[in-house]
């Protein structure tokens, strides 16, 4: 049976009753602890229109999930002080988010340590996003690149929840989106000659939207979870470390 | 229909067929990059959008004119990728490889194109507002540029591989028909007409009678076959001449007329002399064939070659005869 959720937490969120929550109530805690309460809180929401909507053409949107919170200081660390998940839900959602900080931590090694094989990502992403980091990190090998320092995660947002698993081969897959901000100040890649290969426009802070998809869901459905496509967003910065 | 980015925009060319992705850009550039790497800023998956296919093609470099003519080059390849409809001007166009790891060559797509597997979430921004239920499925479609660029497209049917297609050559051949290429009217002195006889030891004169595009060139016809357009232009190399004694006589050109003012002079370029008559020949009578060579260039599908055509050929029936010398006292 498909049934899609949309949640966000941050600023906008709300819990059962209408209950408006501000960001500010989420301030202090590190990323994992914010997700964690915000898988408390998907418990009690309500469905909130936010990330995507149901007419063509409609304009890309973004955020108005963004919180305030304090982030974190490491992009692998996971969630703490969060209940185990109680619904499909919920376990949709923890491991996505579990899957996509595998992810990030990934990416970061694979372009720092040119010696890890890149089948690795087989274990974190499919689809469009393997395809498309395997290509891009096999020209970057190729290239002779070399990064330094690393991209950091600042804040990590739950978007959308959606357990259609009516076709997955047709791709009608539970899938999770979340919004990722990461922070790159202070890294480099450089080619063979020590050049930075960096474009002039690259941003400090950049927000991706993830979809993580679970192909495996009726045999598998907390583990299977893999990063099947990303995207650019052009989204207001997220707030300083 | 559900749709949650518009980054996105595919258009299929109707003219041409061709795809054109958006140049490559920075963040600045706007909507033509789906995905950048945060570390790099460099774009790892592009967005499509509209352009214009080029009106010309950037050939690749054949084979040179050689001793006997320019060399009959083969069928050329119909996998061909022209980057200049990309921006990429520095890269030459040409073929590539029909199949690789990344797909199959789509002609009309100028990309390697491989359906993705499993399919993408159905909010994916690849599906471009499509639902799974409207049928299709998505495609990686990826181009062999110096900068590695990757694209995902929806598209109701897999595209035709280009390598079923025609090569451009058969396309080349094509635009060849379209030129009506005819055998040369034979002109040749003695003429060949009942009451004419040539003397054995005289200067015999052959040349193309009447010369037109059609018969000498040059003539120039154009072809398209698929995603492939060929412009061919023909123009006679060589008549090779068969005289009827056993003699075989290779005129460069089309040869020159005979005119009055040249009795008993030599052709300049194209021209014989018999040793013997024609008597105790069929009819008494030496046979003359006149066979075309025919070199024709062609340019397209970002490649260049040359097809060499000697199929075509008039033959006429000449009689010469010994002279009698009478002595009188």
């Amino acid at each position: 049976m498909a049934k899609r959720e949309m949640r966000v937490f941050g600023r906008h969120r709300r819990r059962r009753g209408g209950e408006r929550v501000s960001a500010e109530g989420l301030g202090g805690m590190h990323l994992g602890e914010r997700v964690g309460a915000a898988v408390t809180a998907i418990v009690l929401a309500v469905t909130v229109p936010a990330a995507c909507t149901d007419s063509p053409g409609s304009e890309p949107t973004s955020n108005p999930t963004q919180a305030t919170a304090e982030p974190t200081t490491s992009p692998d660390e996971s969630p703490t002080g969060s209940p185990s998940p109680t619904s499909d839900t919920d376990i949709a959602a923890a491991g996505a988010e579990a899957v996509l900080r595998e992810y990030l931590t990934l990416s970061n090694d694979l372009r720092t340590d040119t010696s890890r094989p890149l089948d690795e990502l087989e274990e974190v992403a499919t689809g469009l996003e393997l395809d498309s980091q395997s290509k891009f990190l096999t020209d970057w090998r190729e290239k002779g690149w070399q990064a330094t320092g690393e991209a950091r995660l600042v804040e990590l947002d739950l978007v959308d929840v959606s357990l259609d698993n009516s076709d997955p081969d047709a791709g009608k897959v539970p899938t999770v989106t979340m919004e990722a901000c990461v922070d790159v100040t202070g890294s480099d890649v450089v080619d063979s000659d020590g050049d930075s290969v960096i474009e002039p426009s690259r941003a400090d802070r950049t927000w991706t939207r993830y979809l993580v998809s679970n192909y495996r869901w009726d045999d598998d459905p907390s583990d299977s979870w893999r990063v099947a496509s990303s995207e650019t967003l052009e989204r207001e910065s997220c707030d300083a470390a | 229909m559900r749709r949650c980015l518009t980054h996105a925009v595919v258009v299929l060319l109707a003219a041409t067929g061709i795809l054109v992705l958006a140049g490559a850009g920075a963040h600045a550039d706007g909507p033509s990059c789906r995905t950048y790497d945060p570390l790099t800023g460099a774009c790892v998956v592009k967005a499509i959008d509209t352009g214009a296919a080029p009106d010309t093609v950037d050939p690749v470099a054949g084979d040179g004119a050689e001793g006997d003519g320019p060399k009959d080059t083969g069928s050329g390849s119909p996998c061909y990728f022209d980057p200049s409809d990309n921006g990429y001007s520095a890269v030459p166009a040409g073929p590539v490889p029909c199949t690789s790891d990344l797909g199959y060559w789509s002609a009309a797509l100028q990309c390697y194109i491989k359906v993705l597997d499993p399919q993408p979430d159905a909010s994916d921004p690849a599906w471009d507002g499509r639902s799974p239920d409207d049928g299709g499925a998505v495609y990686g479609c990826h181009q062999p540029l110096p900068i590695d660029v990757s694209v995902y497209i929806w598209l109701q049917n897999p595209p035709p591989a280009a390598a079923a297609g025609p090569s451009p050559r058969e396309v080349a051949e094509m635009a060849i028909d379209k030129m009506h290429l005819q055998a040369i009217e034979i002109g040749i002195v003695p003429e060949p007409r009942p009451d004419h006889v040539g003397i054995v030891g005289q200067p015999v004169w052959m040349w193309a009678a009447d010369p037109g595009p059609a018969t000498v060139g040059p003539v120039t016809a154009s072809a398209s076959a698929g995603a492939i357009t060929v412009t061919a232009t023909a123009q006679i190399h060589r008549i090779t001449w068969t005289m009827g004694d056993g003699a075989t006589i290779e005129c460069r050109g089309p040869g020159t007329p005979f005119t009055d003012a040249s009795a008993g002079t030599p052709s300049p370029d194209c021209g014989h002399v018999y040793k013997t008559s024609s008597a105790g020949r069929p009819g008494d009578k030496f046979t003359v064939t006149a066979t075309s060579d025919w070199a024709i260039e062609w340019e397209g599908a970002g490649q260049t070659g040359t097809i060499r055509m000697d199929a075509l050929q008039r033959s006429v029936q000449i009689a010469v005869g010994e002279a009698q010398v009478l002595v009188t006292s």
